[in-house]
């Protein structure tokens, strides 16, 4: 009876395995890695970003693997040649293509700017910092110091104007956890900083949401819009799938849907685009001038 | 081995029913009992398996972490707290404090990369980083340390181009007791003690040499002395941070 047990058993035990091997085999092909940087929390970044995945993977008719990491984490999965192609933001895309020869696959219009976005610096509109030279003996409160446009920008445009902000500032600090771009604009909204460094699109995004009233700040200053989002594609990445990946995402419309999940979805609505545009390595120059000025990867000096 | 448990179970039941009555029925029964055993058996086993297969690949948690390498020593230990409250509240990362017993055995775990930072001293440290080339031997010194100054860069200038690891500012205090017989080539030189980061790690957290760089000059041999009296470190830690406006509350 033991014995017939033991069948019974190897044989169901095969069919369990089988059935998870079915499931891979429906799509053979070795799938497509792609890595998205967390924007703002890991499940705001999944919302915004799995329907390109699974778009990218009906037209391709191959398997596409979305990654999602921590900014700071992004590179070591470069560097070992995990995944390949990357959806970060422009700092990362300038180390990865310095430092791993990638090369950009698209941006993104979304906001005021297009594919670009500004730093501002803010102060409640009550306070008496109206220009970069107020700042001088303040608190501010900054984004993830691989923010280009909640770290980056401000540093810079702090420099440029004579504040240095590890000497001149009376401290500043950046907030940990998700939404770190929200927390800095709420930090100065309800005076626990005396300014802050926020994404232009933030600020936009905030106000039409309507959970913050422009009037209650003062834009102290704002950086030149700098290139921001950026799909890349790895060095090992054959061009001729580059390229395909590249004219997939150039010709997404605002009607393309996908499903995800058992839910058909708009690519860009969910993403909050308003459509992929083609970029080319030198308009990446000017953050590239902003790294080399603040000493910062892949130009850092210490 | 499921089934095997559940058969001896049905079996130890059977015995004892033969053995009140003996009856037909008990066979039956038992026979029913077996088949139902036999049947939950294999439906765990489903289960267990079906699972099995469904399930999700392990996945590693990739988080905000550093880990901060130093030993039993006293100072490194104020240290270690130093920089936890300070990186901390300034920066919401995570300090994981990992201990050791040698100062050596800290320097060979960031060479490895195991290690974000670790607390080293500037005369120590040169002496480490020559060892590593057998440059120890050379009567002369392997290099000329006029003064403090020469020894800092010199430790930091090595230690980046042989292990990519940057010496940040010295903190101010020093620790001449770690060097139980300084080369004549570095006698006069005091053994400040600096914060040394894999330049990796700089590079993923720009915010951190810029922060750490603050503590430049600011604990000096009087602080260590004092910090090393309190009971609760944690709390003098954080008082003397702020009394030097060092931090301040992070949102969370």
């Amino acid at each position: 009876m033991l014995k017939k047990g033991a069948v019974i058993l190897i044989v169901l035990t095969w069919c369990a395995f089988s059935s998870g091997c079915r499931k891979s085999n429906v799509s053979s092909q070795k799938p497509l890695k792609i890595c998205y940087m967390i924007c703002n929390s890991l499940p705001e970044s999944k919302a915004r970003f799995e329907p390109i995945s699974a778009y990218l993977s009906e037209q391709l008719k191959r398997p596409v693997e979305s990654i999602y990491l921590n900014t700071q984490d992004v590179e070591t999965v470069v560097q070992k040649k995990e995944v390949d192609f990357t959806h970060t933001n422009s700092i990362l895309y300038v180390i990865f293509k310095e430092k791993y020869g990638a090369s950009p696959i698209s941006g993104e219009i979304r906001g005021r700017y297009g594919n670009k976005d500004a730093g501002t610096i803010i102060a409640r509109s009550k306070s008496a910092i109206k220009t970069l030279q107020d700042l001088k003996g303040k608190s501010m409160i900054f984004g993830p110091s691989l923010a280009p446009m909640g770290f980056l920008a401000q540093y810079d445009l702090m420099l440029k104007n004579g504040i240095n902000p590890d000497e001149d500032l009376s401290f500043y600090n950046i907030p940990g956890g998700s939404w770190k771009h929200e927390k800095v604009i709420y930090g100065v909204l309800f005076g626990a900083y005396d300014a802050g460094a926020a994404p232009r699109i933030d600020l936009d995004q905030m106000a039409a949401e309507g959970k913050i009233n422009m009037d209650d700040f003062t834009i102290v200053a704002e950086s030149e819009p700098v290139a921001y989002c950026t799909f890349a594609a790895m060095s090992h990445v054959d061009p001729a799938l580059a390229q395909k990946v590249r004219e997939i995402l150039l010709n997404v419309t605002q009607e393309d849907t996908t499903l995800v999940g058992g839910e058909v979805l708009k690519i860009l609505k969910s993403a909050g685009l308003a459509r992929f545009i083609g970029v080319k390595d030198s308009d990446y120059d000017p953050i590239r001038q902003m790294l080399k000025r603040c000493k910062m990867s892949p130009y850092e000096e210490y | 081995m499921l089934e095997k448990g559940i058969n001896y179970m049905v079996t130890a039941y059977d015995k004892r029913e033969y053995d009140k009555k003996g009856c037909r029925m008990k066979q039956k029964m038992r026979k029913s009992v077996s088949t139902i055993g036999r049947i939950m058996a294999i439906t765990l086993a489903c289960v267990i398996f079906f699972s099995i297969s469904l399930l999700p690949k392990a996945t590693s948690c990739i988080g905000r972490l550093l880990y901060l390498g130093i030993t039993d020593a006293q100072d490194q230990k104020i240290m270690a707290e130093v920089l936890c409250t300070m990186i901390g509240e300034s920066t919401g990362t995570k300090v994981n404090v990992v201990k050791f017993k040698t100062l050596d055995e800290c320097r060979e775990e960031i060479r490895k990369g195991q290690l974000d930072l670790y607390i080293d001293y500037v005369c120590s440290g040169l002496i480490s980083v020559l060892n590593v080339n057998g440059e120890k031997g050379q009567q002369s010194g392997p290099v000329t340390i006029e003064n403090a100054a020469k020894a800092y860069s010199t430790v930091k200038h090595l230690s980046d181009k042989r292990f990519s690891l940057i010496w940040l500012k010295p903190v101010g205090y020093d620790n001449p007791s770690i060097l139980t017989a300084p080369p004549a080539w570095l006698n006069g030189i005091p053994n400040s003690a600096v914060c040394v980061a894999r330049r990796e790690t700089l590079n993923r957290f720009p915010v951190l040499p810029r922060l750490i760089n603050k503590l430049g000059d600011k604990i000096p041999n009087g602080a260590i002395e004092d910090l090393a009296k309190k009971k609760d470190l944690k709390v003098a830690v954080k008082a003397f941070l702020e009394e030097r406006k060092l931090i301040r509350w992070a949102i969370q």
